[in-house]
């Protein structure tokens, strides 16, 4: 009998009989029908730097672990096509690295995901300041964390294995780059006071990359990379910067970090005229890093005048609005003054008018 | 030093300015929806559309509606003089017609004549930024040109010498 004569709308061909056509016309839909229901579960796949977020929704296999190993690995089971090694799965306010090949049954792929405990922090060759959410496990599990040549000196020693995305900044990490992977980091951070630009003086654990694989778990459209990292002892520069108004935590790199970046921001303003009695004129704070790109910064106002109290001054955000109603203040000035931490200081001569 | 006996003038028309622009109603007739615009691009268009002085026909080609006035002393006593504003709210002809806005009715020239009305008399407070007293509304006489039509509508206000 034809498709038309059936009631019910449906794209699947139901007159075959065959089971086998049943199967392959319901399992994708069966499949949905599972998400939808309270084993399905919202994530986020991302992609090496978190700039792409794809809202899925999906199965995590394993949340109920029975080891301390199978506590940090997870399956991810999603409709086929919804992720790739090395991708991030932002699940329940983590995020998890997709490592084994994903692979379908025809029904739904699946894949294997580890969680990621560090946010390593790096500077490229370009002296820019990249990020990677990664998976650090031991490699040395059970030795003491100490080698010595003799009996008078000792060093720290250690191995871990880092499990990163394969982006070109991950895969480009050299032999013998040097990080600090250290969670004293955010502890110490909560501490500074909070005009801190830079601070070397805090003991850190600190890494160097002694073995890289970066083709063993590359699948041609996908996969991630290792590499074993080799504790090593802590370098004079290592430490925190406060770099285009951002911190982090840095091994010492040849001279850039410590080089003073003269920084720059302006204030921009459709006209600098405050009217009297009318709207507000509003003053925006743009922040640019040594690049010239624009950077959020949290400003600094200050006003410089001998009538500052008359003005009526509103901030939100990175905007200042600033109005008057004193028709005795028609004709005179004051000076706006923006800054922030590692800014210079600009400032703008702000002349009050009436509206005619 | 002696003081300027003109220069009420300009205080008067800067308070009218603000009067005129703080009256969303006004702008609306005036400019058209400015939800889009920036501040600045509001207040230039409406410096184009309020003018601190008079009216000289033909010299204005669009076909838009305008507010003109000037602020006149046509006697100064010895402790005394006399303030009077002269303001012209007029529309092109050919779009005098057919706008509508919520509590007002006539033309658009009238509906203009009584949203001015609203903002330097029926505000307290703006009707007493000038002069001795408040503002009032002495007369209101018909502007009929060739291209446009509305309204001179005079007010006049005592001040100190």
């Amino acid at each position: 009998m034809a498709k038309e004569w059936y009631l019910m709308d449906t794209h699947h061909d139901t007159v075959s009989g065959f089971e086998t056509d049943d199967f392959e016309n319901l399992a994708a839909d069966a499949f949905n029908e599972a998400l939808d229901s309270a084993v399905g579960c919202d994530v986020e796949i991302c992609n090496y730097d978190l700039t792409e977020r794809i809202k899925k929704r999906v199965i995590i296999e394993g949340n109920l672990q029975d080891t301390r190993l199978n506590a940090m690995q997870r399956k991810i089971l999603a409709p086929v096509g919804t992720c790739v090694a090395g991708q991030y799965v932002y699940y329940k306010n983590r995020y998890w690295l997709i490592i084994g090949l994903v692979d379908d049954n025809g029904v739904y792929e699946k894949g294997v995901m580890m969680i990621c405990n560090y946010y390593l922090t790096w500077k490229n060759d370009a002296g820019e300041i990249i990020q990677r959410w990664v998976n650090a496990s031991s490699a040395s599990q059970y030795n003491n964390g100490e080698t010595s040549s003799d009996r008078y000196l000792t060093f720290r020693d250690d191995q871990i294995m880092v499990l990163t995305p394969n982006d070109d900044e991950s895969v480009l990490i050299p032999h013998g780059k040097r990080f600090i992977i250290d969670n004293r980091c955010k502890i110490y951070e909560r501490h500074f006071p909070a005009d801190t630009t830079k601070s070397t003086d805090k003991p850190l654990i600190t890494y160097n990359v002694t073995r890289l694989d970066n083709v063993l778990f590359t699948y041609q459209n996908s996969g991630h990379s290792e590499f074993m990292a080799t504790q090593d002892e802590q370098h004079e520069q290592d430490g925190y910067y406060v770099i285009d108004g951002k911190g982090y935590w840095l091994c010492d790199e040849p001279d850039e970090v410590n080089e003073t970046t003269v920084l720059s921001c302006y204030i921009e303003c459709d006209e600098p005229v405050v009217y009297n009695a009318v709207e507000p004129t509003v003053f925006t704070a743009r922040f640019t890093d040594a690049h010239g790109n624009a950077v959020d910064v949290e400003p600094h106002w200050e006003i410089d005048s001998t009538f500052t109290e008359k003005l009526y001054v509103e901030s939100a955000e990175d905007a200042i609005m600033v109005s008057v109603t004193d028709k005795k203040l028609i004709g005179k000035t004051f000076t706006l003054l923006l800054s922030a931490d590692g800014y210079e200081t600009t400032s703008v001569t702000v002349m009050i008018d009436a509206l005619i | 030093m002696r003081k300027r006996r003109t220069e009420e003038r300009a205080k008067y028309k800067e308070a009218i300015q603000t009067a005129l622009y703080n009256r969303d109603d006004i702008k609306t007739l005036l400019l058209g929806d400015t939800t889009e615009l920036a501040t600045s691009e509001i207040r230039k268009l409406f410096k184009e559309h309020v003018k601190s002085h008079l009216f000289i026909d033909d010299t204005i080609e669009v076909t838009d509606s305008f507010i003109f006035y000037d602020v006149i002393m046509p006697r100064i006593g010895d402790r005394i003089k006399q303030c009077q504003v002269l303001l012209y709210a007029i529309c092109h002809r050919d779009i005098l017609d057919g706008y509508k806005a919520d509590g007002f009715r006539g033309n658009r020239a009238d509906i203009l004549s009584q949203m001015v009305e609203d903002a330097l008399l029926n505000d307290f407070d703006m009707a007493h930024e000038f002069g001795i007293g408040r503002l009032m509304l002495d007369s209101v006489d018909i502007y009929n040109s060739k291209r446009f039509y509305g309204c001179i509508m005079s007010f006049s206000v005592p001040d100190f010498r």
